[in-house]
């Protein structure tokens, strides 16, 4: 099973094509611990494509993905002293954005319930398909996603999205493995269910 | 919707989730559930892989995160910086509030009372207890508390090899704390009188250090074994250190051990474990038990953790430098708090101990009120010993007054005879008779001591003492010629003298009665003498009989004078807290700074002390109350009051005996005064003491110092014999003071003149 260590890897040689820093992402967190505010850019240079498609996955809404982004590295940069542990900053850094996004998620649904499927930024991130059956089928798969609830949403983003493994994903979401087995089981119940119909 | 989940459906869900092993036969197998879950994995991964940020964002939201950051209010940015530097394990939100609240609620007892304080200590004590123990071993089984890794990745190995130095050092510290901590909790009463208590200390005192050592030393711990990992010397000067320090601990276990060893009076083949063992915990398995638990939870609750924590060196140390502080600033408290937990339950009636305290206050107050030139006891004092005669020799009067006392060895059978010894005793008389009415308008005045005492100028006392016996021993001696030339009428002036000198300096002080019991002894020697052998008159044993009643010892009387030395010693125990008096006073006593010493101490400690001491003092005399043998407990070992007791108090011990044996003695006296009035009367000697009731005594007295076993009487053994008969006194308290254990009265005793 490919981790979250591995996903992030990635995002780091490509964001060290961009960069000419070759530090790990420890030392980059050791460096802000420090409070050397030259590590803060290279740290979000690395980190930022795997937190966008995370938020993006729970939120739905490129800029209210960005807003979420922005907001975490600010908790993340005033609260980088908390982290004990330089190797455990990803499953840190995720559980930041997945608890800002549920944040941005319920103030949104206080304010007003938006038609998900109007938006025009959510049709502009549908595939530009030829097949009009594989349009329809990616439509509806999206239209349900948003049906289901956040918690659903969440563990499907972590797994499918970020690729993370059960045990990075219990530590994001400060749940127990079993716990993490059976949530991700149920989201997928539940989608299959509301995609049949079978669910209103 | 349904929440129901089937198992084959989280069997399906699962291997979705193992993609390396998810082939199209697996998917299939579920049906149109497998196809929809893979499409939605494919449009939530599309999704990702097409979602684009602008170029700048990296940029633009690091110097939007620093702005803001910047803007925070200085108190914000130190707490978060604080955050950084103990990586949240000190100053987190959560810890402050924790920590305020539990400081606050400590505090909040400490001032209700001590003993909740030293409640509170408790729990929380035994609270992080099982929450360390919790944390390592119920909590990683639900699940969670999984992080871990090894250190760099390497092998995990190096670290637990790395760590069985350190470990072994810090148990063997503690285990050499532990013994110190009961070595020091000897100077306490409280500890001294139990060995369980004792090991209780070592256990605990060890533990919590043990506890303290691996919490607090485990981040620099990991920091030089990260550092110890990547060079081969930083491993063998880490390693090599550690090892020191291991050897420092078992050395020093050795020094005290053997130390002890050599005090207790060395080692022997029957008592090597017995004194191996720490304050013989061996005799304790459950201590053992216990120290075995503590130190399993220690490990538990820390070792394992945080093995992936990356940590320099710098970082590694100021954690640890903030846990010994922290850390060790809430178990002081919780040890003090123990500490007064463990001895203010010694006083069981503080008001009592207010009363009594009153009570002396008032006694001595009255004291104080004598007037120095009514003082005849200030009147002697400064006469025989301070007084400068014309010829410039300054205590001559009181060396003379000695000579006096030097007759009573004169006199005796044995030399009577030598001529120039003859001569000195003649002198010597002539002397202390010129000096006797002197002493006689002293004595009409009342006297009092007590300010010696209370003050700690013991050793000005000690003249005194040998004044006054000198004195004693002179009346004796006077007693003992007038019997030597028949004189009967002189001899019986001179016994009453004695007797009524002997009593004439008993103030209430245990000083004064410690020379009372001595000059009593003096002046009972010639009184059997008189009875037996220089044919007395009726009239006379009568009188002298009235005189060994009116002069006798009471047993209240003696238990209030103990009772005013306890609290005056109290008094001082009270003066030693003074910086200047104590200072001094202490100094004088122990011939260096003890204060310094002393000043260690808490105040509550020396409060605390003062009140445990008082009531095994006040113990003993209900032990005595019943006339039973005073308790082993040897109270002038009991440091650091015995600097004081000391000085104050000869031997309490000795006292009481003393006294014991005094008030035997006069009670055997009183019988054989009383049975040769009874022979004069009737021809010949009763044949039980009960005869001797009404018509000569009210009641046939105890004896004071026959132990009281089985509740039986204490009374004097009698038997009619060819002598006329036999009175006889057993105790083997008779031993603690040099003395046979069977002692006899009466003419089948040994009444003739000993010497002293």
């Amino acid at each position: 099973m490919p981790s979250a260590t591995l996903l992030m890897t990635q995002v780091q040689s490509k964001a060290g094509s961009k960069s000419a820093s070759t530090e790990s992402l420890e030392d980059l967190v050791l460096r802000l611990q420090a409070r050397d505010e030259t590590a803060l850019e290279p740290f979000i240079a690395r980190t930022e494509k795997a937190c966008y498609r995370l938020a993006l996955s729970i939120l739905k809404d490129p800029d209210l993905s960005r807003d979420a982004l922005q907001d975490s590295y600010l908790v993340v940069y005033q609260r980088i002293g908390q982290l004990r542990e330089a190797g455990a900053v990803k499953s840190w850094l995720f559980r930041i954005v997945t608890h800002r996004c549920h944040d941005i998620s319920r103030q949104r649904r206080n304010e007003t319930q938006t038609d998900l499927e109007a938006r025009d930024d959510l049709q502009s991130l549908e595939p530009q398909r030829d097949l009009a059956d594989d349009v329809s089928r990616q439509h509806k798969i999206r239209a349900t996603f948003q049906k289901l609830p956040e918690i659903d949403r969440t563990a499907l983003a972590l797994r499918e999205v970020c690729s993370m493994s059960y045990e990075e994903m219990s530590q994001v979401l400060k749940v127990p493995l079993g716990t993490v087995r059976s949530r991700l089981a149920k989201a997928r119940k539940r989608f299959t269910d509301i995609y049949k119909g079978v669910a209103s | 919707m349904t929440d129901e989940l089937s198992p084959e459906f989280l069997l399906f869900s699962e291997m979705l989730d193992d993609e390396e092993n998810l082939g199209e036969s697996s998917v299939s197998a579920f049906g149109e559930d497998g196809a929809i879950l893979m499409d939605l994995r494919k449009a939530l991964r599309s999704d990702g892989v097409e979602a684009a940020l602008p170029d700048d964002f990296s940029t633009s939201t690091s110097g939007l995160v620093i702005e803001k950051f910047r803007e925070l209010s200085w108190f914000t940015k130190s707490l978060l910086k604080a955050e950084t530097v103990f990586q949240g394990e000190v100053f987190s939100r959560a810890t402050l509030a924790w920590t305020g609240a539990l400081t606050g609620i400590g505090l909040g007892s400490a001032l209700v009372s001590w003993r909740l304080f030293g409640i509170y200590g408790a729990v929380l004590l035994v609270l992080s207890l099982c929450w360390g123990v919790v944390r390592r071993t119920v909590l990683p089984r639900m699940g969670d508390f999984q992080a871990g890794g090894t250190l760099d990745g390497g092998s995990p190995w190096f670290g637990r090899v790395f760590f069985v130095l350190p470990v072994l050092a810090s148990f063997a510290t503690s285990l050499l704390v532990g013994r110190a901590l009961s070595n020091l909790g000897s100077f306490s009463l409280t500890f001294r009188k139990s060995e369980n208590a004792l090991a209780m200390l070592a256990v605990f005192g060890g533990g919590i250090v043990f506890l303290l050592l691996v919490n607090a030393l485990t981040p620099s711990w990991r920091a030089l074994c990260q550092k110890a990992k990547r060079s081969l010397k930083w491993s063998l000067a880490v390693q090599t250190s550690h090892g020191l320090w291991l050897a420092m601990a078992l050395v020093g276990i050795v020094i005290l051990e053997f130390t002890l060893m050599a005090q207790e009076g060395g080692l022997s083949g029957s008592n090597f474990w017995e004194k191996l063992s720490i304050d013989r915990l061996s005799l304790h398995a459950v201590g053992w038990g216990l120290f075995a638990g503590v130190f399993v939870a220690g490990l538990l609750s820390r070792i394992p953790t945080s093995k992936s924590e990356s940590l320099d060196l710098a970082r590694g140390f100021t954690k640890t430098a903030m846990s010994f502080l922290f850390a060790g600033l809430p178990i002081v408290l919780a040890l003090l708090g123990f500490y007064e937990l463990s001895l203010t339950r010694e006083l069981n009636d503080p008001l009592s101990y207010e009363r009594l305290v009153h009570e002396t206050k008032v006694w001595l107050r009255a004291q104080k009120a004598i007037p120095p030139n009514e003082n005849g006891w200030t009147e002697l004092k400064d006469y025989f010993l301070k007084q400068e005669v014309p010829n410039g020799k300054f205590l001559d009067v009181g060396r003379r007054l000695r000579m006096g006392g030097d007759m009573y060895q004169v006199w005796g059978p044995e030399t009577s005879d030598a001529p120039h010894l003859k001569t000195r005793a003649e002198t010597a008389k002539k002397e202390f008779l010129s000096e006797l009415p002197r002493i006689e308008s002293a004595l009409s005045k009342p006297q009092f001591t007590a300010m010696a005492t209370q003050d700690l100028k013991a050793s000005s006392l000690v003249p005194d003492f040998i004044l006054a016996r000198a004195v004693s021993q002179g009346l004796t001696s006077l007693a003992q010629e007038s019997l030597q030339e028949g004189n009967a009428a002189e001899a019986l002036g001179y016994i009453e003298d004695g007797l009524e000198w002997s009593k004439t300096v008993d103030d209430g002080t245990l000083i004064s009665l410690m020379i009372g019991l001595a000059q009593t002894s003096i002046a009972y020697e010639p009184v059997e003498k008189f009875v037996l052998e220089a044919h007395p008159s009726r009239q006379q044993l009568i009188q002298l009989l009235d005189s060994l009643t009116k002069n006798s010892y009471q047993r209240m009387a003696y238990l209030e004078t103990m009772k005013h030395e306890a609290y005056m010693l109290d008094g001082a125990m009270l003066s030693l807290q003074e910086p200047r008096e104590g200072a001094q006073a202490l100094e004088d006593m122990m011939g260096y700074d003890a204060w310094s010493l002393a000043r260690l101490l808490p105040a509550s400690y020396w409060e605390s002390e003062r009140k445990a001491y008082l009531n095994l003092i006040l113990a003993q005399f209900q032990d005595w109350r019943d006339l039973g043998r005073p308790a082993d407990l040897n109270l002038e070992d009991a440091l650091p009051l015995s600097f004081a007791a000391q000085a104050v108090v000869p031997n309490w011990k000795r006292a009481q005996i003393q006294f014991c044996k005094t008030l035997s003695q006069q009670s055997a006296l009183q019988l054989v005064t009383a049975l040769e009035i009874y022979q004069r009367d009737h021809g010949s000697y009763p044949d039980s003491l009960d005869e001797l009731v009404p018509a000569y005594l009210s009641e046939i007295p105890k004896d004071a110092i026959s132990p009281n076993l089985w509740n039986r009487k204490p009374i004097f053994g009698y038997q009619r014999n060819a002598k006329g008969y036999g009175l006889t006194s057993v105790s083997p308290m008779y031993d603690d003071i040099g003395l046979e254990t069977l002692q006899t009265y009466g003419p089948d005793g040994h009444y003739g003149l000993t010497p002293l």
